[in-house]
């Protein structure tokens, strides 16, 4: 949502501006990192779980942009190139986390509160509440299996159509639809009873 | 239940409306009559909700700022222009070129070169006993072993004696020398 709706405000597009950029226009550059630094670090702060390497990993796509600005061709979306590498770059660190075995719970509660670990006192309806609710699917999204999660979090969460996730993590459009569908039924089933809690009242609203 | 597992492959085409006629009729069919599966689609159709409303997060203020000064490290750290044409293919073809041309001087001098040499290497072992170099002719090839001997260099006491059977032959020349002037 948020791309399209950059897309709309800025007319020149991110194929024009890395044309610029590749042609020696610093300037394009930095319009494309404040067009698509937010955006990238929701897609690798939900996919990384941490706010902190969430920043360090767009902070190295863009580094990466700038060393292989030659190597993009207009044969791409430049948001595909852009995502393939940051979900790469995610994808290493989950790798590198996994091979060093520091998941921790340390890891849900650093100082910028990115997550909370919901109170067992409180009631079930309480739980359900403001951002609690977010961290309980954010849990949940981090859970998920990395083929599943990627793209969950580029359809669902970033709004990318199948043919761009195909594109941007060179899987074909079928295995794309599939795995879709089998992460948010995984994803449905962890989280059946905040689910079936958030559809309560909208049944009694309609009753 | 295996008739669960095949509609519910479908739920995702159903909720996005990415399915042929019958086989939406199909999956309709199948959810009002299954009360399990209806459940797995409302919850299926209410997380797609959830997820397109988490809250975005923002990059930190100094995003930018941080991200320059790497730029400028990165820039600091990268070869001068002047390696920049070697970019690519070039910079091995050129280093093979180069590590060729070490091979060729170094054939070269190895045949060329005199066995004065060895005398130099003498001087830079350290034994400091020849002041003069030896010229090629007068150490003859008897010599050639001795030296191999030498740049194994085990010890300073062989090295030592090798320094000394290495003068023998150049006094034997000069002896020799000497004979033929005298002869003449």
């Amino acid at each position: 949502m948020t791309r399209k709706r950059n897309l709309k405000r800025d007319k020149v597009t991110d194929e024009q501006l890395i044309a610029r950029f590749q042609q020696g226009d610093l300037q394009a550059f930095d319009i494309l990192v404040r067009r698509y630094k937010d955006q990238l670090l929701n897609y690798v702060y939900r996919f990384v779980g941490n706010r902190s390497d969430a920043e360090d990993i767009v902070q190295e796509t863009f580094l990466r942009v700038y060393k292989n600005k030659h190597y993009y061709k207009e044969i791409a979306k430049f948001s595909t190139w852009i995502y393939t590498i940051a979900g790469n770059l995610a994808k290493t660190e989950l790798r590198r986390r996994k091979r060093r075995k520091i998941f921790s719970v340390s890891n849900f509660v650093n100082e910028e509160k990115d997550f909370d670990i919901p109170d067992v006192e409180r009631s079930p309806e309480q739980q359900v509440d403001g951002s609690i609710k977010d961290d309980i699917i954010q849990k949940a999204i981090e859970k998920l299996p990395p083929k599943f999660k990627e793209v969950i979090l580029l359809r669902d969460v970033q709004g990318f159509s199948y043919e761009e996730i195909s594109q941007i993590l060179g899987i074909p459009l079928g295995t794309v639809k599939s795995r879709v569908n089998r992460g948010r039924l995984k994803l449905q089933e962890d989280l059946k009873f905040l689910l079936e809690t958030e559809a309560k009242p909208s049944e009694e609203t309609k009753a | 239940m295996q008739e669960c597992d095949r509609i519910r492959a479908f739920i995702s085409s159903y909720l996005e409306g990415d399915l042929s006629h019958e086989v939406h009729k199909e999956v309709e069919a199948h959810l009002n009559t299954c009360n399990k599966c209806n459940a797995v689609y409302l919850r299926t159709r209410l997380l797609c909700v959830q997820l397109r409303k988490l809250p975005q997060v923002k990059t930190s203020p100094n995003f930018e700022t941080r991200l320059h000064q790497q730029i400028s490290v990165l820039s600091s750290k990268t070869p001068t222009n002047s390696w920049l044409p070697l970019q690519g293919w070039k910079m091995p073809l050129m280093a093979s070129a180069a590590v060729l041309g070490s091979i060729a001087l170094i054939i070269l001098f190895s045949q060329n070169s005199p066995p004065a040499s060895k005398g130099g290497y003498i001087e830079q072992s350290g034994i400091g006993t020849m002041s003069k170099p030896v010229p090629a002719a007068a150490a003859g090839p008897a010599s050639l072993p001795k030296t191999a001997t030498l740049k194994s260099g085990v010890s300073p006491t062989e090295t030592a004696a090798a320094v000394e059977d290495s003068l023998n032959p150049e006094q034997e020349s000069r002896q020799q020398r000497l004979q033929l002037v005298g002869d003449n």
